[in-house]
């Protein structure tokens, strides 16, 4: 009879002390230690962008973890460690990471940003770009998108702004008009006008165009020191352009902080590298647009790179798919080039991932990856090649709190799926990216290519020449350059008449049928597969452009006038029927007075 | 309630010989008690302080699971050693009554190392956590003690009585480790994490992780754990029992 009382007067006395247990404080400055442990009671509710990703591999920048957490709160990284040792907070949604390795969103540390570049990377994992060259035209509102931490599917964009070039050098070809210092006395004028604009560090071309087969005006040796040392009075970088052995020697003589090409005329000697080394300079080797430039294998050679190229949006298809004219006259000095990578990671220069996009052969965001890979190729340790397109970079450019997964850095993420630091071609399986802590959709707003979808036949067969109101004389004076042409309907077809001159890069003149009811309207046309095109010219060579998908750059193949040609849109790669644009035909050279008459042009 | 109902209740009085059973076996009692209260202390308090509340939540489950195991277990094997089973038998005594007063007493155990465990832990570690969520802990550790008391009953029927204590520690202190109650499932290999998500003390462990907030748990795939496995023992139990007619255990 006692036992029993005293048997329910101690469970009542344990439940009696469930009572008087602690609750949480809801003070919101409670400790860190309790922060940890306690559970608030009310916490069914997530807070938004509050996350752990748990049990996954971490590369933080710097190392690697094997089993961590990383704790997002607020856009920006609050925890990261081993799982044992590293608290998850209430009410963090936990995302299992289990096989994945988690990276810091990448830094692609030269691209030419334009249109939707800053989306395209960031679907890639790439959150963060150095831009070697653009018009400040948006740079306020770049500079005030970066500086939030905000929901976002674009990578912050930094960048040097417009280029400083010789009148008529590297630079200029492009329709864009730079402004040209005027010798060393301009200067810093010319500096300060570009950091007024927002420019974030100074980039100067030195490029005389010897290795890629044409001559260009350069800035000489004491226009180049005078820009490097107006750029370091107002304590910001100066990184150079350069191609060739001298034009590398004359840039790290006036001081430059880093070069943003490896140059390609000759291998990089130890002995260079080494007094690169001891000078700190820093080199941005740009492989993947090096690979493209000597008719290298692209990101297609990797494995995985099927499933990513679904991802692609139609200028990253068009960009990829478009090659440098002559590439496969250099392709005998790509093993000195990744040699050169050997040499100077050996010496100790700082490497830096980048990818030149969106030049030929590379596109925005899958391109830093490939660089990463070609690092890797190159003989970098794995975690020195990923430490190229994170920390390094971050380290050596105004890029704060980017590249790295460490309390207080900002929650831009890469999730992959597998080892990148066994084997970097896992890098292309990705799970997932975060941008200021928010989920970044990987897939792209484009319609998908017209050849994964042959069964969305929309397009009726049409012969152009039958509605001449389409047609309109087009050159490159459009561009920037000095070609003009002119159209004339006759008996035969279309007569095209213009004159063909230097001043554009890739200069061109000829007409332009347009698909839609407005010049470059965008429409449905899949379903054409073939260009019939039999045009009546003494030229050797007319160029036939395709614009499609909005991209800026045409798709372009050249044809041999004498005889009747079939060109095969399905094997244009870039060419995005879904929104077909228009078609061109061009006389692309030589210089001079040209004629030719289009006499049978249909789609079917 | 007076000397003359307890009389006429058998079961209470089973009940009541069980806690005086307990009470007069200091060796079985304070081993039973101390051991999951001084891992935790251990691991939870001393050396992983930050990571009190889940530990709190693993070793009150180790602590649990063993009360439930070794009352049953070990009792269990050493009455039929003594020929008090035949006995209990051979008496009138309900069959029901006699498992009740071993579960009511593995409860009882589970409920004082769950509450000492929590005083501990929120006084030495920093634990916070809701009154509701104290009961429903305590709670779901007090209930979730039921199916690893028919385990230990399967098992004292089944093993020879002078090597249950031996056989129920070699399979208590596995069992409890490869559940993750030492250390956290997530950190082992896969493959024994594949085997972690088998095994009932796993998902009595991520039951009383979930009411605390520690980390989600997928009821419906514990409670068919817990139930299957409750149910495995049930019918040993079974076996066993009827394994006894006509030997002298």
């Amino acid at each position: 009879m006692k036992n029993l009382w005293i048997v329910l007067i101690v469970i009542a006395l344990a439940i009696g002390v469930l009572f008087v247990l602690p609750e949480p404080t809801d003070s919101p400055t409670e400790s860190s230690t309790a922060a940890v442990t306690g559970a608030a009671p009310a916490s069914e509710v997530t807070p938004p962008g509050r996350f752990a990703i748990t049990n996954v591999r971490l590369f933080d920048g710097a190392r690697v973890l094997d089993r961590a957490v990383v704790v997002v709160d607020q856009g920006r990284v609050i925890a990261a460690g081993r799982m044992m040792t590293t608290p998850i907070p209430d009410g963090a949604a936990v995302i299992d990471g289990s096989g994945k390795t988690l990276l810091p969103g990448l830094i692609d540390s030269h691209v030419h940003s334009f249109g939707d570049a800053q989306k395209d990377a960031a679907r890639f994992g790439v959150t963060t770009v150095l831009d070697m060259f653009r018009p400040p035209t948006d740079f306020e509102a770049q500079h005030a998108a970066r500086a939030l931490i905000e929901p976002t599917d674009r990578a912050d964009l930094f960048s040097a702004g417009y280029l400083a070039t010789a009148e008529g050098g590297h630079g200029t070809q492009y329709g864009i008009d730079v402004p040209i210092p005027q010798g060393p006395g301009d200067a810093q004028s010319w500096v300060d006008a570009r950091l007024a604009e927002g420019s974030d560090w100074i980039k100067i071309v030195v490029e005389g165009g010897r290795v890629w087969g044409s001559e260009t005006p350069t800035l000489d040796a004491a226009m180049v020191q005078a820009l490097v040392e107006a750029a370091h009075a107002r304590d910001v970088l100066a990184v150079a352009h350069v191609s060739t052995r001298a034009e590398a020697e004359l840039a790290v003589a006036a001081g430059v902080d880093g070069l943003v090409h490896l140059f390609v005329d000759e291998p990089v000697e130890p002995s260079m590298a080494d007094n690169w080394a001891e000078r700190g300079l820093f080199v941005i080797p740009t492989m993947p647009v090096l690979a493209a430039a000597h008719d290298q294998p692209g990101p297609n050679r990797m494995a995985g790179f099927g499933a990513l190229s679904e991802k692609l949006s139609s200028e990253q298809r068009r960009s990829l798919n478009s090659a440098f004219p002559g590439a496969a006259m250099r392709s005998g000095r790509w093993p000195g080039v990744e040699s050169s990578i050997a040499t100077l990671h050996e010496a100790g220069v700082p490497l830096l991932a980048g990818s030149d996009a969106p030049n030929p052969g590379t596109a925005h965001g899958l391109s830093l990856l490939d660089a990463v890979i070609r690092l890797r190729e190159a003989g970098l340790p794995t975690i020195e090649a990923l430490r190229a397109a994170t920390d390094v970079p971050a380290s050596l450019f105004p890029i704060d709190e980017r590249g790295c997964l460490r309390p207080g850095c900002r929650a831009d993420l890469l999730l992959v799926s597998g080892n990148p630091l066994q084997d970097p071609s896992a890098l292309l399986a990705i799970e997932g990216v975060w941008k200021n802590g928010s989920p970044v959709a990987l897939e792209t707003d484009a319609p998908p290519p017209s050849e994964s979808e042959p069964g969305a036949a929309t397009a009726e067969a049409v012969d152009l020449l039958a509605q001449p109101s389409g047609w309109m004389p087009s050159a490159d004076d459009f561009m920037g350059g000095a070609s003009e042409s002119a159209i004339e309907p006759e008996d035969r077809g279309l007569r095209v008449t213009g004159t063909l001159r230097s001043g554009f890069a890739f200069p061109y003149a000829g007409a332009m049928w347009n698909a839609g009811n407005f010049p470059m309207d965008a429409v449905d046309r899949r379903g054409w597969s073939t260009l019939h095109l039999n045009v009546d010219s003494d030229l050797g060579m007319l160029r036939v452009m395709f614009f499609s998908g909005g991209n800026p750059q045409p798709v372009w193949r050249d044809i041999a006038p004498a005889d009747a040609v079939e060109i095969d849109l399905t094997e244009l790669a870039g060419v995005d029927l879904s929104a077909f644009q228009a078609v061109g035909v061009f006389a692309a050279q030589p210089n001079g007075a040209f004629e030719f008459v289009i006499e049978e042009a249909r789609f079917e | 309630m007076n000397t003359a109902a307890i009389s006429r209740n058998p079961s209470l009085q089973l009940i009541q010989a069980q806690w005086l059973n307990l009470v007069r076996t200091p060796s079985y009692t304070i081993p039973t008690l101390l051991f999951p209260l001084m891992f935790y202390s251990f691991f939870g308090l001393l050396m992983i302080r930050v990571q009190a509340l889940w530990l709190l939540c693993t070793f009150a489950t180790f602590g649990v699971m063993g009360a439930a195991l070794f009352s049953f277990g070990v009792g269990i094997a050493t009455e039929r050693a003594q020929g008090w089973m035949m006995l209990l038998r051979a008496s009138p005594a309900p069959v029901g009554a006699i498992v009740a007063g071993k579960a009511f007493g593995a409860m009882l155990f589970a409920l004082i190392i769950v509450v000492v465990m929590a005083v501990l832990g929120a006084t030495f570690g920093d634990v916070r956590l809701a009154t509701s969520q104290w009961l429903l802990l305590t709670g779901v550790l007090v209930a979730g003690a039921l199916p690893f008391c028919l385990m230990g009953l399967a098992l004292g029927l089944w093993i020879k009585p002078n090597a249950a204590p031996a056989v129920l520690n070699l399979i208590y202190l596995p069992l409890g480790f490869l559940s993750g109650l030492w250390i956290p499932a997530m950190q082992f290999p896969p493959l024994l994490q594949a085997i972690a998500e088998w095994l009932p003390p796993y998902h009595l462990a991520a039951l009383a992780l979930d009411v605390t907030g520690a980390k989600t748990a997928d009821w419906s795939a514990a409670m068919l754990n817990l139930g299957a496995f409750t149910l495995i023992f049930g019918v040993m139990t079974a076996l066993g029992w009827k394994r006894l007619d006509g030997t002298r255990g």
